[in-house]
């Protein structure tokens, strides 16, 4: 069965690379207020093992990148090549949600505990 | 906690990984925890996070090391395995010394031998084999890799191995050093004194056992960081990475025939396998056996092994008499 492959490896919506590039589509934000941030917008706590491993690789990339530290603290903001990342995995995710949507709107067998 | 308290926290990551966020995580726990000690979940998130940063940045994970040195750190993770199997098999060894003795047909055992015999005979025979195959297949890969060693020790390259190496044969020597004391003794005792009757030996015994691992442990390292700085030509990458899936192939198998044995064991002779190493073996001054090993009047729990006139059923459950 094929896959088609997501850009720069995001792949699941609770990916962290995938969490970090939608929080700093909201503008620059440095390791502690992208943490919080994340798991106020999608309720995932991210240790500093994974948000850090994560920006690693963005940054590695290209997709996100350092700004001057302030107080110790390294801001990060999305870059072009990142916005557009996210933008195509935001777009597979849209299509996959709409189908779903339409299928379960034909469907005989109802989803419980939603409301229709 | 103090930054160093926490800055221990990140010795998990490659340094180089270090350098560049070590002071960012330290505030990011500062932030997140003050000076309370990070839960126990933050410090495995770090640890985890540093193992992966190491296998990211040795090319055994993701895509961003190039395809040589990803190829290079598998081989090299199969070597890190192989000293490992080396470790597991001298225990094997230990743990299945004259085990046909306890099957059918053995020297305590006096139950005609049927073909159960010949599983675990097999099975053994497969791992001694398969094992002497791959030992072969190790050496012949490091002696391929001898003269892109000497070009690079003739390049100046001793400089950065000289700490790996030195450890290595620091340790050799201690090992050695302590094996000729435990050898004279051990042979003035008897064979149950060695192999549990005395656990002064056993200590001594486990102590230097534990050194050897150590000293295995050591070389591992220096053979890793060696492999990791010579320049390889792509006929020796080839021929490394072949030699990397012969020696999987014969980890597996070995893997396997082990499994065989164990379970052909505990089918035919499980006493074999219940006995501790004390009750597996004899004294030196055991008498030969006069009945069968399987009498309950003389069951291993019942029959004190050390001493002189202990019965073979003493000896173990096991029926084996024969000293290590």
């Amino acid at each position: 069965m094929g896959r088609r492959a997501a850009p720069q490896g995001l792949h699941r919506p609770n990916d962290p690379p995938l969490l970090i590039l939608t929080s700093l589509a909201d503008g620059p934000k440095h390791g502690h207020a992208l943490a919080k941030d994340i798991e106020q917008f999608a309720g995932v706590s991210l240790g500093p093992g994974a948000l850090y491993g994560a920006i690693t690789r963005l940054e590695e990339r290209g997709l996100i990148e350092a700004l001057p530290s302030i107080d110790r603290r390294n801001p990060y903001r999305i870059t072009a090549a990142g916005s557009a990342a996210l933008a195509h995995a935001v777009n597979d995710m849209k299509r996959l949600a709409n189908v779903g949507a339409k299928r379960l709107s034909t469907s005989s067998v109802r989803p419980a505990g939603i409301p229709s | 906690m103090n930054d160093r308290d926490l800055s221990r926290l990140l010795r998990w990551y490659p340094s180089t990984w270090r350098d560049r966020y070590e002071g960012e995580i330290v505030v990011f726990m500062k932030d997140a925890y003050g000076d309370r000690p990070p839960p126990r979940r933050e410090r495995l998130s770090l640890a985890v996070g540093g193992l992966r940063e190491r296998a990211e940045q040795s090319g055994l994970t993701g895509d961003s090391a190039p395809v040589a040195d990803r190829v290079r750190s598998g081989a090299l993770l199969v070597a890190a395995a192989w000293a490992a199997f080396v470790l597991a098999g001298a225990s094997f060894a230990k743990l299945s010394e004259h085990f046909d003795n306890a099957l059918p047909g053995g020297l305590y055992n006096p139950t005609p031998p049927g073909s159960a015999h010949h599983v675990p005979d097999l099975a053994y025979t497969l791992v001694q084999t398969v094992a002497s195959v791959a030992a072969i297949a190790f050496v012949v890969g490091i002696a391929l890799g001898v003269p892109a060693f000497v070009r690079f020790l003739r390049a100046g390259g001793w400089a950065s191995l000289r700490l790996h190496v030195l450890r290595a044969v620091a340790a050799s020597e201690l090992t050695i050093a302590t094996f000729v004391p435990l050898l004279i003794w051990a042979h003035n005792l008897t064979g149950q004194q060695r192999n549990g009757g005395m656990p002064q030996y056993g200590a001594l015994f486990l102590g230097w056992a534990a050194l050897m691992a150590v000293t295995l442990g050591l070389w591992t390292v220096a053979f890793v960081a060696v492999a990791r700085r010579i320049e390889i030509s792509r006929r020796l990458l080839v021929a490394g990475s072949a030699l990397a899936v012969a020696l999987t192939a014969a980890m597996l198998v070995m893997l396997a025939a082990t499994a065989v044995w164990w379970a052909s064991m505990a089918g035919t002779a499980p006493r074999f396998l219940a006995a501790g190493p004390a009750r597996r073996r004899s004294t030196r001054n055991s008498r030969p056996p006069s009945r069968s090993w399987c009498s309950p009047a003389l069951s291993p729990s019942r029959a004190p092994s050390a001493s002189p006139g202990a019965g073979p059923c003493s000896v173990a459950g096991s029926g084996s008499h024969v000293e290590s």
